[in-house]
């Protein structure tokens, strides 16, 4: 069992659900959506966050429009969908199921001590 | 000291170092090879212009030009193409670009260049050593045996025409093609690191063999110092023959004096004899022009001189063979 790889399967299940979270909050380019995750202490491979949008996007569950910005060339402003706010929505009571299991089994595993181990 | 490009950047301009510039290319091409089709190229596209941003950062913290480290640091952050393929829709997806990248990655397209990091004269067995993966220390023995057997010239003119034909590796990625290594973002990072004042290193690194790699340098420069002075004397001698015939040219036409010319059993009032001179005028001062050019090729390379540009010794080659024309269609004139 590499634990790397569980790792970054985990995070790579959250992802489309933190990034249609953040955008729920309001539209957002997608250096916004990187800072805001850095803030939120969830580090992405930005590389990985460009394919995740065009997928979304293409589900329809987000749309984009180009807006011009104060400096450089005009930025792709990414905003959720009704499509989308649905999904996270689903998302949202599935996610709220896993931590209510993790948790519970958690709590279980902390009231059992292990018992004692004697080594000699 | 580095070339630069200008490169645009989704709509923006940067000075970026050449291996930089390279490096990007590279990468970029990568993630075009990874994100296929129309939604890839938006992919592509969405990525590069997070790029043009990054690099603004930089641009806007006071740097001048996009180095190496800056290209290295932007593909940390956005990460290595075989990281990023979008592997959550379907493993048969997930398998096709890893074939595609496995392909790309063989080192099939292995090309010849002279290899510029183990060379003697012009690299010419530094470069097939590596194109073949032989030795090149005994590449240049046998050769320098069969050129014994061979009294020189042909294997020495073989070896110039090598030297012409075959370019030399001098980008990163032609470092790589030239021993078959895969032209990828690590590799070329890889290399380009490596080997960062990459022209013109002289045979040391990649070889064992010191003591045979010193003779074989001194015994080339000895020939290359002797050939050249040969080439030299012979290049001065044609010179004084074109000024005395020249010489003679004018004291026949100005002062109606043979003598000069009679003198080097030329003679201007035998049936097509004038003809005939101006014919060996041409004739030795293309001998002059091409003797002195390879004379001034040789001390260049034996000295680390700035040797002359491959335009101007083009120039001066097609000079000489039209010189050569010349004299040949006036012969024909004077028969």
């Amino acid at each position: 069992m590499n634990i790397d790889n569980l790792k970054s399967q985990m995070r790579k299940g959250m992802l489309e659900f933190c990034v249609l979270l953040l955008l729920r909050q309001g539209d957002a380019y997608a250096s916004e959506i990187i800072t805001k995750m850095k803030e939120a202490h969830l580090i992405v491979m930005e590389g990985t966050l460009y394919p995740l949008l065009t997928r979304l996007k293409n589900d329809n569950l987000l749309s984009y429009r180009w807006e011009e910005s104060p400096s450089g060339p005009p930025r792709k402003y990414y905003s959720i969908t009704a499509l989308g706010t649905q999904f996270l929505d689903q998302l949202q009571s599935s996610w709220d199921e896993i931590t209510h299991t993790v948790e519970h089994l958690r709590s279980q595993s902390t009231t059992i001590t292990p018992p004692d181990i004697n080594l000699q | 000291m580095k070339k630069t490009y200008s490169a645009n950047i989704d709509g923006q301009i940067f000075n970026i170092d050449e291996d930089a510039f390279e490096l990007l290319g590279n990468y970029l091409n990568q993630l075009r090879q990874t994100f296929s089709g129309n939604e890839g190229a938006e992919i592509v596209g969405d990525i590069e212009s997070r790029i043009r941003e990054l690099f603004n950062e930089r641009i806007e913290s006071g740097a001048r030009v996009i180095v190496i480290a800056d290209v290295n640091n932007v593909i940390e952050t956005m990460g290595h193409p075989e990281d990023l393929s979008d592997n959550s829709d379907n493993n048969e997806k997930k398998e096709d670009i890893n074939s595609s990248f496995i392909s790309f990655n063989l080192p099939g397209k292995k090309h010849i260049y002279r290899n510029m990091r183990n060379k003697v004269f012009g690299g010419v067995f530094g470069g097939l050593a590596s194109y073949l993966g032989w030795n090149a220390n005994i590449m240049r023995l046998l050769y320098f045996i069969m050129a014994c057997f061979t009294y020189f010239w042909p294997l020495t003119i073989l070896y110039l025409i090598a030297w012409m034909i075959i370019p030399a590796a001098t980008t990163p990625r032609q470092i790589l093609e030239m021993t078959g290594e895969p032209v990828n973002v690590n590799t070329v990072g890889h290399t380009v690191l490596a080997t960062s004042p990459y022209a013109d290193k002289r045979v040391a690194s990649d070889n064992n063999n010191n003591f045979l790699v010193t003779l074989f340098t001194a015994i080339g420069k000895t020939i290359l110092i002797l050939a050249g002075l040969l080439v030299g004397v012979i290049s001065f001698a044609f010179i004084c023959a074109f000024f005395c015939i020249l010489a003679g040219m004018v004291a026949y036409t100005f002062f109606d004096s043979v003598q000069i010319l009679s003198n080097i059993d030329l003679i201007p009032t035998h049936p097509g004899g004038w003809t005939q001179i101006w014919a060996i005028l041409c004739l030795v001062l293309g001998f002059a022009v091409l003797s002195g050019l390879m004379a001034f090729g040789a001390f260049a390379e034996v000295f680390n001189l700035r040797g002359s540009t491959k335009a101007g010794v083009i120039t001066t080659i097609i000079i000489s063979v039209m010189l050569f024309a010349a004299a040949a269609i006036l012969f024909i004139f004077a028969a």
